[in-house]
């Protein structure tokens, strides 16, 4: 080790709890079917032993058009709306769904906070979030992966993941940094030094533990509780760490699949996406994780899109007026565009027999019914795979709409978790939908 | 009424939970006051309350024959099942929700008024005895477990307090988690969680500011450089097809922003070095134009592709007054700069402009006759240190020697191609045919042209001048020296004894040797692994940064609480300096006595008066007064075109230069809701419409943008925050304004009565743009119903009186229109093309009735709410109490929120006395 600091121990050190990841060269089978067996048989009700299910999440925070996405018709027997004529294909994989929300959940854009987590209120200057979706999967199955979930954000670095003590986790939101953190080797030096700083985080953490015992000690049983969330985050600090030194011994697998530049402008939404769905895809057939959320956010800026000469955000406030709508409808119809060619490919990848869209639930929807009164009611909902009873449209009432969260607690149910509440809005299954295969 | 000090249910949502069913209980009234009446007498009497349930006798009997009809087992209305509710008040959640239930029926609330009559004389006993047993049950818990949580530091206030450790100002806030928050708070160690994000997330910024406050290359030379839009690539190549901009003999005319960019008058040729501080020269002045302009400067990136990695900020405004060649005006500023800022001009008052052509031709110099702002030159001189290596780099590295690394290149001193004259020449990018022969534009008509063809010989074109290059974005800085002790063990103990007291923020003396020795342990292991001494001692700061005894306020841990429980001398100076220094306080605040109420007040009174304060008004007011969330929306530009950046900019000056008035001056807190005065500057008096005071207040001159208290004439509807633009700004959405939205924040943030949210279900008013219909009218609709009139008729009052104003704060007696023929409209920001696309619509009426006194108008609305000062104060202080010590208010600090109320009251409640009195409390030293 050199004796002094260049400038590559500095970068090396900074990103050193940014755990570069790793993921395997191999299918998830051959390197991981032992561990899995091992780890997870007693959670995993479903009773078989196939590839592992995994969880795609995606929230557009303005919503979608609802007279252009609502399908006719319910049941198995729904004609497409201009929206979903994009999924045709895919029909027998989809289940739609409508007159959906989270109770209580308000407060305009503020919502999105709330749209995998259902706790109430979230404009409140009181607000406190709960545990999100995907972090209260990963943290019974994310362990199995070189990153337990990636949070993604497009235009903003929030993201939909919230931990268990509701602080909000930062979303990534530069694709050439999820690249290198899923695929790119650094060189044998940057090897060292990150495993070098990982060390000494470790060191950091056992002194922290240390002198928070003495603290502790002396706390009585209210603060104690509080004071538990700091010693429990470094245990998990800890244990972070100690994963990634085990990770950074196996090598990031290779894909055909050049670093992407960053779109740095904020108006290109739909370009943005479309390299975090790339990113995603890559992601998941390589099982460098099994759980990824997206958050992404509509700009005021005009989008390089033929025919649209006003702001997404913007037009999103269209107040009825055809002429908004029908450039907002552009930018939307783009979007769905966007989600079935991400729907496709997961299709279109093998595995086991099936595909992989078969293991791997994609959740797209909105803390948006309707952006253009901020109303956070009638949710647009889609779910693709994962092997459920798909192929319908499950049609709620509009005034009085079904839970969202119960969705949550079907797609928990998928994961393999023996759950059947999620949040306190989510009491049940979703009515109407039931797990194949 | 002196014991009205509302109390807040603690965690809302819990308490939210319950206010959930009573939209659907009153939907069938009538069905349940006849079951009661029919049944009522016999079941109820035969069925005492359940067991575990134990409320003492003298509050059950009401419990059960009133609240339980809805509240029971089998309905639970709004969740609360008063049956099964056990009374074990020594339990935080059940005193809760019984502070909760009690609140509800002294607000009387409960029972609902259609529930039918109860026994007045009943009721009032039930309500002081509960109020009793519930005071002490909260005294017994405050006095076993302290009013508040111990907590961590928040994200601002660990930037604060390792900017102060390091001497230097970080930015690191901003690559922590947001907090969460209490009443709008972040300082409630109740909202306050940690995760594993959290502390990776400090372990990298303390990385980003060791990095930073390290010192590892030369002392920067101070050199100075002469920059010129006329020399620059963007002015000669990019901006010059048309638009904003005209070269002139001495300098370049700016006659706008390029719409929807944040500052795109970038100067691309220089870039700031190092940090550090500069001074900044501009020569400008005003061209055809009567009166003064005003020129921004800020610094940020290049553009506005590179601004979410090097944010923009705002330098200062000048007001440029008009001129010649002969009579420009020199305009300085000095402060700190970060490397690879870029530095931007731009003519704010003037109108953005959407790029076209120039409809002279590619060719020919912009014709536009408009006002603008010439700018002649800009002079920039830096990095200036008073000392080297900086106080940061001592403070890391005390008496540590630096040895060269051999073969290290040092980064290249950037801009020194300013030193010469220009070598390259603009090239001439634009087509000379015609622009119909121009293929269709990528995207409407708007947008760019690009020459497409090879240019012929001796074509016309414009092009050929010198000009400098565009500076590159700068590397990262690189060491090229490392730090080389020689003797590692004994440097190491040095190194940490100095530095840990500054970010456990005690005295020197309180390190004890075995603390030291636990740090220099860390660092003396590593080095013998083989780290390099650098990395060893980092690791080492590190683990003390890390350790709860820097992460945690110690004013809120139990070691700090004295026998005679409250806070030990160490405890209350951390708690001074966080709250009225925000963690900034000057040194002699750790040497002061603070044991005694009066030494405490008499050291409060120095922390005001210490440049400090403004820290704290910072944080306080963003907070208090949701400042934080003035750019949450953007007003429409086709309904507002008034509005731009330096009004929205002018409104914050407004907000905060008001309060810290107020503070400094003492005056009585009653102007929070009336004032004869305000902060103008000169943006403010054009909008508020006081043009008359331009000139008798100097706001011509060139510091005419920064705001000072100025008499407000007599019929002015302007004075205290609730007419504020800032105010009126935040309330209000994009197109228009809600009473609800703003009567929610005149009770929450002013009054501190947080009315609770809506019930689930209950959708929201989408507002109709052509003006068919007010707002208020569909508001009468909705407090039709008994059920959402119950809240509505608290809410909707003070909203009702500011629908005087729109949602930029301007005065309005109609509202403003789009009509249907303009719906389709786009603004064009060309200089002659700026029709106004909105039209007069429906009268604005502002009438209302506030606990049956009736009010006309704000003006009438505000004298209602100046008729009880005490109230004003109360919820002025009660929203001090939680930001400062870092819990809300309870039924037990009632009395001694009244005791501070009685000291002030006969000066009039002033906001110096109430802050320094609060803090010669006792409610200030509990834990």
């Amino acid at each position: 080790m050199s004796k002094f600091n260049s400038q590559s121990t500095r970068s090396g050190r900074r990103r050193f709890l940014r755990g570069t990841g790793v993921s395997i060269g191999l299918p998830w089978m051959a390197s991981h079917r032992r561990s899995i067996a091992a780890d997870s048989r007693q959670k995993v009700t479903t009773g078989d032993d196939g590839p592992p299910h995994r969880m795609i999440a995606i929230c557009n925070n303005l919503g979608l058009h609802a007279p252009h996405f609502n399908p006719v018709g319910q049941g198995m027997n729904w004609k497409p709306s201009m929206y979903l004529k994009e999924f045709e294909p895919f029909r027998d994989s989809m289940t739609v769904l409508t007159g959906v929300s989270h109770p209580e959940v308000d407060g305009g854009h503020n919502a999105e906070k709330s749209f995998l987590t259902t706790a109430p209120h979230p404009a409140s200057g009181s607000f406190r979030n709960t545990i999100s979706l995907d972090q209260f999967a990963a943290a019974e199955l994310g362990k199995e992966t070189r990153f337990p979930y990636l949070a993604l954000g497009v235009n903003t670095s929030r993201s939909l993941s919230w931990t268990r003590s509701g602080v909000p986790i930062p979303a990534e939101q530069r694709p050439s940094k999820v690249f290198e953190r899923l695929f790119i080797e650094g060189s044998a030096a940057d090897k060292g030094q990150r495993i070098e700083s990982l060390r000494q985080g470790q060191s950091v953490m056992d002194s922290v533990r240390r002198e928070s015992r003495l603290i502790h000690r002396e706390l009585d049983r209210e603060d104690r509780e509080k004071f538990e969330e700091y010693l429990q985050s470094v245990r998990e600090v800890e244990k972070n760490l100690q994963r990634q030194q085990a990770w950074s011994k196996t090598p990031k697998p290779e894909v055909e699949y050049k670093q992407p530049k960053d779109i740095r402008s904020q108006a290109d939404v739909i370009g943005k996406c479309g390299v975090m769905y790339d990113l995603m895809h890559l992601a998941i057939v390589n099982d460098s994780t099994r759980f990824i959320t997206l958050l992404s956010a509509g700009h005021f800026i005009v989008p390089p899109i033929e025919g649209v000469a006003e702001g997404y955000h913007t037009l999103s406030h269209h107040g009825q007026n055809p002429d908004k709508i029908a450039q907002l409808a552009l930018i939307e119809l783009e979007e769905m565009k966007l989600l079935a060619s991400l729907v496709k490919r997961l299709k279109r990848s093998p595995e086991a027999g099936g595909s992989l869209l078969d293991r791997t639930m994609v959740l797209y929807g909105s803390n948006m019914g309707n952006a253009s009164s901020h109303d956070n009611r009638n949710l647009p909902t889609m779910l693709f795979g994962g092997q459920f009873n798909h192929g319908q449209h499950l049609q709620f009432d509009s005034t009085n709409n079904e839970s969202l969260a119960n969705l949550y607690v079907s797609m928990l149910q998928r994961l393999g978790l023996p759950v059947d509440q999620f949040g306190t809005t989510g009491l049940s299954t979703m009515r109407g939908l039931a797990l194949k295969g | 009424m002196k014991a009205a000090t509302r109390l807040r249910p603690h965690l809302a949502a819990d308490h939210l939970a319950r206010k959930g069913g009573l939209a659907r209980l009153l939907k069938a009234p009538c069905w349940y006051l006849l079951l009661f009446f029919a049944f009522g007498e016999l079941v109820f009497a035969a069925s005492p309350s359940k067991p575990g349930n134990n409320i003492p006798p003298r509050f059950s009997t009401l419990i059960e024959d009133t609240c339980q009809d809805c509240h029971n087992s089998d309905v639970a209305e709004a969740g609360l099942n008063l049956e099964t509710l056990p009374w074990q008040v020594a339990d935080l959640s059940n005193l809760r929700r019984w502070t909760n239930v009690l609140e509800r029926v002294q607000s009387g609330e409960m029972p609902p008024s259609d529930y039918g009559e109860i026994d007045q004389p009943q009721k009032r006993k039930f309500v002081s005895q509960l109020d009793r047993a519930l005071t002490t049950a909260t005294q017994r818990h405050q006095s076993i477990h302290g009013r508040g949580r111990s907590r961590r530091l928040n994200a601002s206030e660990f930037e604060a307090m390792l900017s102060n450790a390091l001497q230097t100002p970080l930015s690191i806030a901003e690559l922590l988690p947001e907090d969460g928050r209490a009443d709008g708070f972040d300082t409630v160690g109740e909202a306050l969680s940690v995760s594993s994000v959290q502390i990776e997330s400090i372990i990298e910024a303390v990385n980003v500011s060791f990095d930073q406050a390290t010192e590892l290359y030369e002392r920067p030379m101070t050199r100075s450089h002469r920059l010129d839009f006329r020399r620059s690539r963007m002015m000669l190549e990019t901006y010059r097809r048309g638009g904003p901009h005209r070269v002139e003999d001495d300098g370049v005319i700016l006659f706008g922003r390029e719409l929807f960019s944040h500052s795109n008058l970038v100067l691309p040729q220089w870039s700031a070095p190092y940090d550090g501080i500069y001074e900044i020269e501009v020569i400008a002045y005003a061209v055809n134009s009567d009166q003064p302009e005003v020129l921004t400067l800020r610094a940020g990136g290049t553009g506005h592709s590179e601004s979410q990695h090097v944010p923009s900020v705002i330098l200062d405004h000048f007001v440029v007054p008009p001129g010649d060649a002969k009579n420009p005006t020199k305009l300085r500023w000095r402060g700190r700069l970060s490397r690879s800022h870029y530095l931007h001009l731009s003519p704010e008052s003037l109108r953005p402009f959407r790029f076209g052509n120039n409809p002279a031709g590619f060719d020919k110099k912009v014709s536009w006759k408009g006002p603008g702002i010439l700018v002649r030159h800009v002079d920039v001189k830096g990095p200036i240190f008073d000392q080297w290596p900086s106080p940061s780099h001592e403070v890391l590295w005390p008496e540590i020697k630096q040895t060269p690394i051999e073969g290290a290149n040092p980064n290249e001193f950037p801009n020194t191609h300013l030193d010469q004259e220009p070598q390259r020449f603009a090239e001439p990018k634009l087509a000379t045919r015609k622009p119909s022969e121009i293929k269709k534009p990528l995207r409407n008509n708007l947008a760019r042209f690009y020459y497409d063809g090879p240019r012929k010989f001796g074509e016309r074109v414009v092009g050929g001048e010198p000009m400098h290059r565009d500076q590159r974005i700068l590397d990262p800085l690189r060491g090229v020296r490392w730090l080389q002790s020689f003797d590692p063990p004994q440097d190491a103990r040095r190194l940490v004894r100095n530095f840990l007291p500054k970010v456990f923020r005690v005295p020197p003396d309180a390190i004890r040797d075995e603390d030291v020795e636990t740090y220099a342990e860390i660092a003396i292991d590593w080095f013998s692994q083989g780290a390099s001494f650098e990395s060893a001692i980092r690791t080492a700061y590190t683990a003390a940064i890390c350790s709860p005894r820097s992460m945690y306020r110690k004013d809120t841990l139990p070691q700090h609480v004295t026998d005679e429980g409250r806070l030990d001398d160490q405890a209350i100076i951390e708690r001074l300096n966080f709250v009225l220094a925000h963690g900034n306080a000057p040194a002699w605040l750790q040497e002061t006595n603070v044991s005694s109420s009066e030494e405490r007040m008499k050291v409060a009174e120095r922390l005001i008066d210490a440049s400090s304060i403004d820290r704290f008004l910072d944080h306080f007011v963003d907070q208090w007064l949701d400042l934080r969330q003035l750019d949450f929306t953007t007003p429409d530009s086709k309904i507002y075109p008034e509005y731009d950046l330096l009004l929205r900019w002018s409104m914050e000056e407004e907000t905060r230069g008001y309060i810290r008035r107020m503070l400094k001056e003492n005056l009585p807190l009653i102007e929070l809701v009336d004032s004869d005065w305000t902060m103008l500057n000169r943006r403010l008096a054009q909008h508020y419409g006081f043009e008359s005071l331009i000139d008798s207040e100097g706001l011509n001159e060139v510091d005419g943008m920064r705001v000072r208290p100025v008499n407000l004439p007599e019929d002015s509807v302007r004075g205290g925050l609730l007419t504020q633009a800032s105010t009126l700004k935040l309330t209000a959405n994009g197109t228009n304004t809600s009473p609800v939205v703003r009567g929610v924040w005149v009770l929450d943030r002013l009054l501190d009565q947080p009315p609770s949210p809506p019930p689930p279900g209950v959708p929201a008013i989408e507002p109709d743009i052509r003006g068919a219909v007010t707002i208020r009218d569909q508001l009468e609709r909705h407090r039709e119903s008994e059920s959402c009139a119950r809240c509505h008729n608290n809410i909707d009052p003070p909203g009702l009186a500011l629908e005087a104003f729109d949602p930029i704060g301007g005065l309005r007696d109609r509202y403003r229109v789009i009509p249907e023929r303009n719906a389709d409209a786009r603004v064009f920001h060309q200089p002659k093309l700026r029709p106004v696309l909105y039209e007069d619509g429906l009268p604005v009426e502002t009438s209302g009735f506030v606990e049956n006194k009736s009010f006309r108008d704000v003006e009438e609305y505000k004298a209602i709410l100046c008729e009880d000062p005490r109230s004003i104060a109360r919820a002025f202080l009660c929203k001090f109490v939680a930001y400062s010590t870092g819990a809300i208010p309870t039924l037990a600090d009632r009395r001694e929120i009244e005791d501070v109320l009685d000291q002030c009251e006969s000066n009039g409640f002033r906001m110096r006395d109430v802050l320094i009195t609060l803090v010669g409390s006792d409610l200030f030293v509990q834990k």
